[in-house]
């Protein structure tokens, strides 16, 4: 496919026809919004008597879809630069059609073109989805494309997180057998989405689980329950290197287990894998980029212990060289075949969460949190009437300390010691009900963020800031609502950009309306003509599963993080359409 | 212009399905999802013996879902007096917080069933695309009612709809 | 029912068994290659090393000069490679560079292309091209990164392929798709180019500069040769204008303390174009083995270029998928 720039008469045509296109399809949106509404009012009364004769009979379809629409201005102040397509939008709609044990599933996208922020290689539309997958009693059988995690991810993770632009489907086949009564047996064999076509390399995959206590029929009622399992993972893509004996065959295996007795709970998984040169391992030696044939290894332990009221959570996570792909030039969010989760809390608050938020290094990191659920019960002197909810959390990253070895395609380090300081997050949430109109939720953070190393630059060193913020929720009535939210985050000797400040007032109607107005103020930036105010305003309509936001306003360069991989969003200015709804 | 005829036929075939759909009955769809403990079970295990059930897909980072169950919490006894529903809340928290569940739900003090869904299994089969997302399910497993996103209020009006299940019985 | 459950069991154990082999088997742990001095005729050659690193330090006495038989310029008294060896009547590959000077992670790509340079001599055709938004001049107060090495033609070929949208460093070679993408990783470059040069060549191009000092005018006349029937025209040739070492800003990721490099020398960078930035149409549609066709330009050299480091160079390409068939590179000043 040539990528041939249009003209400007022709973009000017194009722009157009985008414009025609969004308004056609919300128009037939909204047609059946009306439609579906008159509808679903009898819709419990004709169920029941026309359930037996039509279930059964044609099977059924369901779906959902999505799209997201941006219409960008320039804004020098703020950074946004100018958009030559003006309005950019991403959709999807899923259609899944069952009858008996019989399933088949189509996806159609549509990237005319993708939003800011999104890989530039998402362009275009098509079918990028497709299976068919038969459950028979014990076995489930799935060709095309499929989704699966093995344990925690850490060795083989297929997923999806559309908001991010992520989709590493693997396109192939899957068979799944449950056996024994608690041994689960999975293989998968395939190539992995790339965009709108699949990536280089092929990716095998098997894991096994057994839950002792329901394969032993004696264990079945202990008070220790015990589920183990293992997997083995190989990728497999040719060696054209001219210079390199480069391996062909890349495997991994991994063994967890997850214990439960009474009030506690013990987690594991370890991961190994073989040498894996790849683009984004190398090593940077004596002034020159080395190819890695380190092995890679990936370990992950929690201990939990929770019991009414109380919830104690400890986990670490120790990464050296786990970025495990299946084409070796891949970079960015593609073709990755694992997940490496942060072990960090994830924020929703704005200033909190898009500024400085941790994403895992696969390289290597050492990474340790504890997280601790508590509540204090009602009519006791702290919990007033309707009690507390207090949420401490504490998680810190370290990277590793590595020696380079002498042949320079490989480094040696010690288990337990850990490098320099990647992250830290201390933070304590105090949710509570101070009458029964007034809710309160109080929220205090103090991060130290190594943004070198975290967002791949230099020169910016490690940010330390602490963050306050304040929601109050008032109920004016049963239906209507109104949400006042304060933060405010400063930074130690006005690093980076500086202090900021943001309001957020939102007015809920329920179930159908929401309007929301905020602003953010950079009132501590060192540089005067970067002291800007971010305004923005948000109003949506919301019915059963439908909702319809449109937003307009400027919003602030972030990052927008889910799991632990992120994707910067650049600082944009216009108004923002975005539908959802499922059927 | 065939973009826009793509577009065009994808939302026609997706409004006929819709339309269809409000008279059809959407069954829970079969598909494996773990327990708290870490077992596997099929969703066809789960029931209420012929009452009203609530399923609700959540996450531990999702403000307002934690808002809708916090709130159904604080009532849950009531409706289930009253009418005997359950609330089933479906975690969509993946390797990063799903050994913080149980805790969570500890710490919060919630009574409902919580059952994980790590890999999005189950969200995909019943076409979830963000949460909070709650359906309504009558004594026969059928989805009788569905909404996404939560403002305060919203649980009234979804209780609202599980009494005039039992009333109509 | 039990029968039905033996069943079950040893397919099912079976299968594990099958699984396990096969993931086991399939597993090739390498010996990993040593980093070092492979040349014996260094000061630090290194007995282990098994690819060389580029850190060979020579006895400034040992003669530098081309080493490969096989190019033109090949001197049987040199014992060291200078890296310099020219080729004629063979096909050649246009490498290039997209790259920014605020772009940390660019010199790694830079480095990769002499590498190459070094290896194929001038069957390697660089161009760097400044585009996106890394290469936006800036305003700072010690005046660091205000120059603008961007070209029209460079912005509308990064745009055309998509180059800086991907995150820079990245390139092309021979402006080929490779999986449905025309961006290259640089850690690709290298079997990219082996394998184009191992091709057969279908054109050949010579090059003569001829530069007027007085007038600062370069004329160029490019002869191409036909090899074998090429039916996908219609076939366009490029010709441009590349400098070399332009001492400048550069920032570098993996430098510590101060990324920031005041005089980072960035060599061809990409300046002008003699003919249009789609170049122009040779002969007419397709082209037929033994056609010899001529094309010349002159062109006068901006005021800032230094005609010293100045280097015309040339590439034929199909016009339907942008593919290029043969390139060249002659400096302006012979």
């Amino acid at each position: 496919m040539i990528l041939v720039r249009n003209s400007l008469s022709e973009s000017l045509s194009n722009r157009t026809k985008q414009v025609k296109t969004l308004g056609l399809t919300v128009l037939t949106i909204i047609g059946f919004l009306s439609v579906s509404s008159a509808q679903s009012q009898d819709s419990t009364a004709t169920a029941k008597k026309d359930k037996d004769k039509e279930k059964g009979k044609w099977g059924e379809i369901h779906g959902n879809l999505q799209f997201d629409a941006q219409y960008y201005n320039p804004d020098s102040a703020i950074g946004a630069l100018p958009v030559p397509e003006k309005l950019l939008m991403n959709g999807f709609t899923n259609l899944i059609y069952t009858k008996g044990k019989f399933t088949v599933g189509v996806r159609y996208e549509n990237y005319l073109n993708a939003l800011q922020g999104f890989d530039a290689r998402y362009k275009g539309q098509g079918i990028t989805y497709r299976y068919a997958s038969f459950d028979a009693d014990f076995l489930s059988i799935t060709v095309g494309n499929f989704y699966e995690q093995f344990g925690s991810g850490m060795i083989m993770r297929a997923y999806e997180e559309r908001g991010l632009g992520f989709d590493n489907a693997i396109d192939g086949a899957r068979v799944k057998a449950h056996v024994l009564g608690g041994v689960y047996l999975k293989a998968v064999i395939g190539k992995q989405r790339s965009f709108f076509t699949t990536g280089d390399g092929i990716v095998r995959g098997f894991d096994g689980e057994i839950a002792i206590n329901e394969t032993f029929k004696s264990l079945a009622d202990k008070e220790l329950r015990v589920t183990v399992g293992g997997s083995f993972v190989g990728k497999y893509q040719e060696d054209n290197d001219p210079d390199f004996e480069l391996p062909e065959n890349v495997g991994a295996w991994a063994v967890r287990g997850n214990f439960q007795y009474k009030k506690w709970s013990l987690n594991g998984e370890y991961v190994n894998k073989i040498n894996d040169p790849q683009a984004t391992n190398t090593l940077f030696v004596n002034g020159s980029q080395h190819r890695n044939f380190n092995p890679g290894s990936g370990l992950l332990a929690t201990l939990a212990y929770s019991q009414k009221g109380l919830g104690v959570v400890v986990s670490a996570k120790r990464i050296d060289n786990m970025d495990f792909r299946s084409d070796r030039a891949a970079t960015g969010f593609n073709l990755n075949m694992n997940y490496l989760p942060a072990l960090t809390r994830q924020h929703t608050y704005q200033l909190a969460a898009s500024l400085y938020p941790y994403a895992t290094q696969p390289n290597g990191e050492w990474a340790f949190q504890v997280d601790v659920n508590y509540r204090v019960p009602k009519k006791s002197k702290l919990g007033g009437k309707y009690g507390m909810s207090v949420a401490l959390n504490y998680s810190e990253v370290h990277g590793l300390k590595n020696t380079i070895n002498a042949e320079g395609s490989g480094y040696t380090n010690t288990f337990f010691e850990a490098g320099e300081l990647y992250f830290r997050d201390i933070n304590v949430e105090i949710i509570k009900k101070l009458s029964p109109k007034f809710k309160l939720n109080l929220l205090y953070l103090n991060i130290a963020y190594n943004k070198d190393v975290v967002q791949g630059l230099a020169g910016y060193g490690t940010i330390y800031s602490n963050i306050g913020i304040a929601d109050l929720t008032y109920s004016l009535n049963t239906r209507h609502a109104l949400r006042m939210e304060v933060q405010g985050l400063f930074t130690k000797d006005r690093a980076d950009q500086g202090d900021w400040a943001m309001a957020l007032l939102e007015y809920t109607w329920s179930p159908h309306l929401f309007v929301a107005a905020s602003a953010q103020y950079n009132y501590g930036n060192k540089v005067e003509e970067k002291r800007l105010v971010y305004p923005s305003i948000f109003i949506g309509y919301i019915h059963n599963a439908t909702r319809v936001t449109l937003g307009y306003g400027r919003q602030r360069a972030g990052i927008l993080c889910v799991g632990g991989i992120c994707r910067n969003i650049p600082a944009s200015n216009g108004i923002s359409l975005s539908i959802t709804t499922s059927f | 212009m065939r973009k826009a005829f793509f577009t065009l036929l994808m939302v026609s075939m997706s409004a006929l399905a819709h339309a269809q759909i409000a008279k059809k009955a959407w069954q829970l769809p079969s598909v494996t999802i773990k327990t708290i403990d870490g077992k596997s079970i099929n969703t066809d295990e789960l029931n209420n013996d012929g009452k009203p059930m609530i399923v609700s897909f959540w996450a531990t980072w999702c403000k307002p879902c934690v808002l809708e169950l916090s709130t159904i919490a604080e009532t849950y006894e009531e409706w289930q007096e009253e009418t005997g529903v359950k609330v089933i809340a479906i975690s969509i928290d993946d390797a990063r917080n799903i050994s913080k569940v149980q805790p969570f739900v500890n710490g919060k003090d919630w009574d409902f069933e919580v059952y994980l869904d790590p890999n999005g299994d189950l969200k995909r089969a019943m076409n979830v695309n963000t949460v909070p997302h709650t359906f309504l399910f009558n004594g026969a497993k059928e989805v009788v009612y569905q909404h996404n996103s939560y403002a305060p209020g919203d649980e009234q009006y979804l209780y609202g709809k599980v009494k005039e299940l039992v009333g109509k019985k | 029912m039990f029968k039905i459950q033996n069943i079950r069991i040893t397919c099912s154990m079976f299968g594990i068994l099958i699984g396990v082999l096969f993931m086991i088997s399939s597993c090739d742990v390498l010996d990993a290659p040593y980093y070092g001095c492979t040349n014996p005729l260094a000061d630090n050659y290194n007995a282990n090393a098994t690819h060389d690193d580029g850190t060979c330090v020579y006895d400034p006495s040992l003669f530098r000069g081309c080493t490969d038989t096989a190019a033109t310029n090949y001197d049987a008294t040199a014992l060291v490679n200078d890296c310099h060896c020219t080729y004629t009547n063979v096909r050649k590959v246009l490498v290039e560079d997209y790259t920014g000077h605020t772009c940390g992670n660019c010199p790694r790509a830079a480095e990769k292309l002499k590498e190459l340079e070094c290896e194929w001599g001038d069957r390697v055709v660089p161009i760097a091209i400044h585009a996106g938004f890394f290469a936006l001049p800036e305003t700072n107060a010690n005046g660091s990164y205000a120059t603008d090495h961007r070209t029209s033609e460079g912005n509308e070929y990064n745009n055309t392929f998509g180059n800086s949208a991907l995150g820079l460093p990245n390139g092309l070679v021979n402006r080929k798709l490779y999986s449905g993408q025309f961006p290259q990783d640089r850690s690709v470059w290298a079997e990219q180019v082996a394998a184009e040069l191992a091709r057969p060549a279908e054109a050949y191009l010579t090059m003569q500069n001829t530069y007027s000092e007085a007038s600062r005018t370069v004329n160029t006349s490019i002869d191409i040769s036909v090899l074998s029937n090429l039916n996908n025209g219609p076939y366009f040739i490029i010709v441009a204008l590349t400098e070399d070492s332009i001492v400048d800003w550069q920032k570098d990721y993996e430098l510590g303390d101060d990324e920031n490099i005041a005089g980072y020398v960035h060599n061809h960078a990409h300046r002008v174009n003699f003919n249009g930035t789609w170049g122009a149409q040779v002969g007419a549609g397709n082209l037929t083995a033994g056609q010899v066709l001529n094309v010349s330009y002159s062109l006068q050299l901006n005021s800032e270029w230094r005609d010293a480091h100045c280097n015309v160079v040339a590439f034929i390409y199909r016009q339907d998928t942008k593919e290029v068939i043969q390139a060249e590179y002659r400096p302006v000043v012979e």
